[in-house]
């Protein structure tokens, strides 16, 4: 599920390495306009490229718009992924992110 | 007379007079410019102008309504700064040589329709936010102030939507009531009428013309009637309403936290029935002094498969942490009779009620049963839990139970996990069996929990869903109430403590005669706490009819 991982980007015939983990969402109405900017800003404190996929969509962390146009919501499955200088550090920062916001602690 | 109808928001009645707001956002000047670079600075000025403005606005919400409702702001300083909405209307000005403001209304177009074609009625809303900090980027270019010009006072105005921008900037004290043609329950402004009470119908079934404006208006929040040029009769029946209305929330003001104390000095408890976790807010708003019948199906319900020790236990906790030191009496898995699982094998079954439910299914599934009640022993280290035990027919059973609980008691010493040693144990009284032995039940119990519409079924042998015969049933006919009677006296006697849940417990014309009997809680619906609460406070207890 998570750590380092191979994989071919996308657009690109290339292997690169990247961190990638899956997170499950676990919140009552998925990953909304406030969810999103907090996710927005976690993700703009890192250099690296970081990217969140569920089913066939992706979009880039770092943009509001493009995130909430995800339309993410309680019980799908996204994927992150991190490219870049510092992305060990990104994915740990993020993976903490999703565990404290959208883990379902807090089910009421 | 003219009548709307849309879906009322903050129940109340306002009175006025119909100001009408046209959109005007459809319409901005595109014209070609010859030096770009200028066009961006500008751009970029206006921008940096929309971003100081919503930073006062979330200020402004922040002492206005609090944080939750000025968050809104602060995801709206992101939207202006995002990305790929300034790309977009960098791109536009660059390639079309066009001026800003038709460049950022074209970029509010495309990317409120992102949000306009998601099948999610939450996020239809966000278009709204993307054209409000569109709308404020281009006055901000253009220099003019789109403000709600409403100098009237009392007025009711009547708009598509209200951006969030347009609700902060409301005079609170000259806008009587809010009418939004296009908006939901979802929307900010509805969300705000709340918080400011301020009585608001919105998605309405026709529009407004404009020719109405300066009409009388009364909206009616409770039915999400809109009344314009209403005739004397319906104004006369708006202020009837009004006024029950107003004594309504002056009494609820009034009653919350007071005690539950007749004129003679008795004292009952007021608990409220909890269907699902979402209620409880309302449980706690409404002043209940804890939760007396805690329904566990919910848990097992809308699933595929049982739920686990570990899902039940955060839930429970969850909710008596939210409780603090009140009382959470959780009723153990009643399912059987008309509330069936997916995936749990029920027998056929000539007459379900009286079959295999409640406990009975319980007993004969002990891994059920085990689960779920180290999952509230569990939870019991967390707050002020009591148990109880639906369908109980016999000592038999009681002890059968009692044995169960002393084992998960010892398991979780001996694996050192937290629980409170002294969980009131208590039992529904819902059969007459039960009700007729309570003097020996009472022995093995802390409490009894009527449970009115089961006794009331089974004892006047009237199937409450038979339409043939359910017109027969009298929850009032003396048999049930000389048996609560009895239960009351027997548990008394053995100085245990009874309650009523069940729809008896919020019928007031019962509740003078409940206090007369003794019984020490009473658990209604969240809602009926306060006007149990009423009652109980004007009861006199030595002047009480008779009703044997």
């Amino acid at each position: 599920m998570t750590g380092m991982k191979l994989r071919f980007q996308k657009s690109l015939p290339k292997l690169v390495i990247m961190e990638i983990f899956d997170f499950t969402i676990n919140k009552e109405n998925g990953i909304h306009a406030r969810p999103a900017g907090k996710l927005v800003n976690e993700a703009s404190k890192f250099q690296s490229n970081i990217t969140v996929t569920v089913g066939t969509k992706s979009a880039c962390a770092k943009g509001l718009f493009a995130l909430m146009g995800l339309g993410i919501k309680n019980g799908d499955k996204v994927t992150i992924e991190c490219e870049g200088p510092d992305e060990s550090e990104a994915a740990n920062a993020l993976r903490e992110f999703f565990q404290n916001n959208f883990s379902g602690n807090n089910i009421l | 007379m003219i009548i709307f109808k849309g879906t009322g928001i903050f129940g109340d009645i306002a009175f006025g007079i119909l100001s009408i707001h046209q959109e005007n956002f459809e319409s901005v000047n595109k014209r070609k410019v010859s030096n770009v670079e200028e066009e961006i600075k500008r751009y970029y000025s206006a921008r940096e102008k929309a971003i100081k403005e919503v930073r006062t606005l979330y200020e402004k919400a922040l002492n206005d309504f609090g944080a939750a409702e000025a968050e809104i702001f602060a995801v709206h300083e992101m939207m202006i700064k995002d990305k790929d909405y300034e790309n977009t209307i960098l791109d536009i000005i660059r390639e079309k040589k066009i001026n800003a403001e038709y460049a950022v209304w074209n970029t509010s177009h495309k990317f409120s329709q992102i949000f306009s074609k998601m099948n999610d009625r939450y996020m239809n809303q966000r278009a709204a936010d993307v054209r409000d900090i569109s709308q404020r980027i281009i006055n901000c270019l253009t220099g003019t102030k789109k403000l709600l010009h409403h100098q009237k006072d009392a007025a009711i105005l009547s708009v598509q939507d209200l951006t969030p921008s347009d609700v902060s900037s409301l005079n609170r004290r000259k806008v009587a009531g809010l009418i939004l043609s296009k908006g939901s329950e979802y929307s900010h402004a509805a969300i705000i009428s709340k918080v400011l009470k301020i009585p608001a119908v919105v998605n309405l079934n026709k529009t407004i013309k404009p020719e109405y404006d300066g009409k009388k208006v009364i909206i009616d929040s409770f039915s999400g009637n809109i009344y314009i040029d209403p005739d004397e009769e319906t104004e006369k029946r708006m202020l009837k309403k009004k006024e029950e209305a107003d004594k309504r929330y002056e009494l609820l003001k009034y009653l919350k936290g007071k005690e539950n104390v007749t004129l003679d000095g008795r004292k009952v408890e007021i608990y409220a029935n909890l269907n699902n976790p979402s209620e409880i807010e309302d449980i706690l708003e409404n002043d209940s002094g804890g939760i007396g019948l805690f329904r566990s199906e919910f848990l097992y319900m809308n699933r595929d498969s049982f739920p686990d020790e570990e899902e039940q236990f955060n839930i429970y906790k969850n909710i008596v942490q939210k409780m603090g030191d009140k009382r959470v009496i959780i009723r153990t898995l009643d399912i059987g009779s008309d509330k069936r699982l997916d995936y749990f094998n029920f027998p056929t079954e000539k007459n379900p009620a009286l079959g295999y439910r409640g406990i009975r299914v319980c007993l004969d599934n002990p891994n059920i049963f085990i689960t779920q009640l180290r999952a509230i022993y569990r939870a019991s280290a967390f707050g002020n839990i009591c148990i109880m035990f639906p369908m109980i027919i016999s000592s038999d059973e009681v002890k059968y139970i009692k044995k169960y609980v002393e084992d998960i008691k010892k398991d979780l010493a001996d694996s050192k996990i937290n629980f409170s040693p002294d969980v009131p144990l208590g039992i529904m009284i819902e059969t007459p069996a039960a009700a007729i032995i309570s003097d020996e039940l009472a022995e093995f119990v802390d409490f009894f929990s009527i449970g009115t519409n089961d006794l009331t079924q089974y004892t006047l042998a009237i199937d409450r869903q038979n339409s043939i015969v359910g017109k027969l049933s009298n929850p009032h006919h003396k048999a049930i109430l000389r048996l609560i009677k009895m239960v009351v006296d027997n548990a008394h006697k053995m100085g245990k403590w009874v309650g009523i849940c069940g729809e008896l417990a919020s019928d007031e014309s019962l509740t003078e005669l409940f206090l007369s009997m003794g019984v020490d809680e009473l658990s209604v619906s969240p809602s009926s706490v306060l006007s149990i609460r009423k009652k109980v406070i004007e009861t006199d207890t030595n002047k009480i009819r008779d009703y044997f």
